[in-house]
């Protein structure tokens, strides 16, 4: 292999510095992370936290930017750093096809394609939902873990999926044997890193929250050609973009610029650095066409205990009349938004 | 020869070596794939396409 061939590899030009950086931080992060979780002092532990939190954050956009076969030239090579980082990112349970599938049928469907009811989860079981509203007052996301917890043992809830059995449980055994021991010997550590887990399920579903303003359709397995496929319109129309800043790029790096997601799904196959310019030049430099951070966080912390109960399949609520207007409200503060929508949930 | 790849998924279509097993033999150009085809990675339309790459 002559030196430079690593390099070629990589689809985009830019690929080495921005997709190579972007993984060889999180990787770092990650090692930093886990190893700073085992030293006795709290302030490194939280710190260690935060990083680990935030690698793992990394990790997760990154592993999109594979899906999208975006990182390398070969869709192979895509494939292998994907499935590797979902072992970081903690979604190694099912497949990484699994995860594909689901994120290429909400954008070729142009919906929120899903297998599990948690609307009607949530109605048969209120227990759960008391349980799970109480947690989320205290900003724990419940909500998504109960989403984690079915995607852990997804070959034994999700019928299609039952012939992964063997690799679903060998992925529990390895994982579930690391915590547990982690736990067994180190308690503080593996208390940290579930929290830096928290932490990036936060991030992921804070920014999905807004992200669209339809609902869900338990359609993940149905061969029916949804009746939006193909409606760029539409799609746009009830897609919005919630960047950290419109004027401080960088901040937008924090998530690997996920915000711009009108422009992720106007080209899905562009890379993450590129999403800015597309955006601009797209849709302009006006900031009214995007939810300022300082709206989201409102949303966030006011809605965090209805939103969990505000769900429910094959409800769009008022599609006709949101759009625009669902904007409007949004940078007002003035809609719910939704939990469970992250892409690491392949059902 | 063209290339031609999914602005969705990055799926590339060489009309070099067409897509066998999706019953499009090799050498068959753009053109003629019927319009109805869908991308056999993630399901969006031909229209989705953009040529990524004339080879010859």
């Amino acid at each position: 292999m002559n030196p430079g061939s690593a390099i070629a590899t990589f689809k985009n030009p830019e690929g080495p510095l921005y997709h190579g950086g972007a993984v060889a931080y999180a990787l770092l992060a990650y090692g930093v992370g886990i190893a700073g979780l085992f030293q006795p002092s709290w302030i490194t532990n939280g710190l260690a936290t935060l990083l680990l939190a935030h690698g793992m954050t990394i990790a997760a956009y990154m592993l999109h930017e594979c899906g999208h076969n975006i990182v390398f030239a070969e869709n192979s090579a895509n494939a292998r750093l994907g499935r590797f980082l979902t072992w970081i990112c903690g979604a190694s349970y099912g497949t990484y096809e699994d995860i594909r599938f689901k994120h290429f049928r909400h954008h070729v469907d142009v919906d929120d394609v899903v297998w599990f009811d948690y609307g009607r989860f949530f109605r048969e079981h209120p227990g759960v939902l008391r349980a799970t509203q109480v947690l989320e007052w205290f900003y724990v996301p419940a909500h998504d873990l109960i989403m984690h917890f079915i995607m852990i043992f997804t070959s034994f809830v999700i019928p299609q999926r039952r012939d992964q059995r063997a690799r679903n449980v060998a992925v529990i055994l390895v994982r579930g044997a690391l915590f547990l021991t982690a736990l067994w010997f180190f308690p503080k550590a593996a208390l940290c890193y579930a929290l830096a887990f928290m932490i990036m399920i936060t991030v992921l579903r804070f920014m999905d929250s807004l992200q669209h303003d339809y609902g869900y359709h338990l359609t993940l397995f149905s061969k029916e050609p949804s009746p939006r496929q193909g409606d760029l319109a539409f799609e746009q129309e009830h897609t919005f973009s919630n960047p950290h800043s419109f004027e401080d790029s960088w901040l937008n790096w924090l998530t690997l610029n996920f915000g711009f997601h009108n422009a992720h799904h106007a080209k899905p196959i562009t890379p993450w650095w590129r999403l800015p310019a597309l955006h601009r030049e797209l849709f302009g430099d006006d900031a009214a066409n995007v939810i300022p951070l300082s709206a989201q966080l409102r949303i966030f912390h006011k809605y965090r205990v209805s939103r969990v109960a505000d769900g429910s399949a094959d409800d769009d609520g008022d599609l006709e009349a949101w759009g625009r207007s669902f904007l409007v409200a949004a940078r007002e503060g003035r809609v719910e938004g939704g939990n469970a929508a992250s892409f690491l949930t392949s059902f | 020869m063209k290339r031609w790849q999914c602005q969705m998924c990055g799926f590339i279509y060489d009309e070099a070596d067409g897509l066998p097993d999706h019953g499009i033999a090799p050498g068959t150009r753009w053109e003629d794939i019927p319009d109805d085809w869908t991308c056999p990675d993630c399901g969006t339309s031909k229209g989705q396409f953009e040529m990524a790459e004339r080879v010859a």
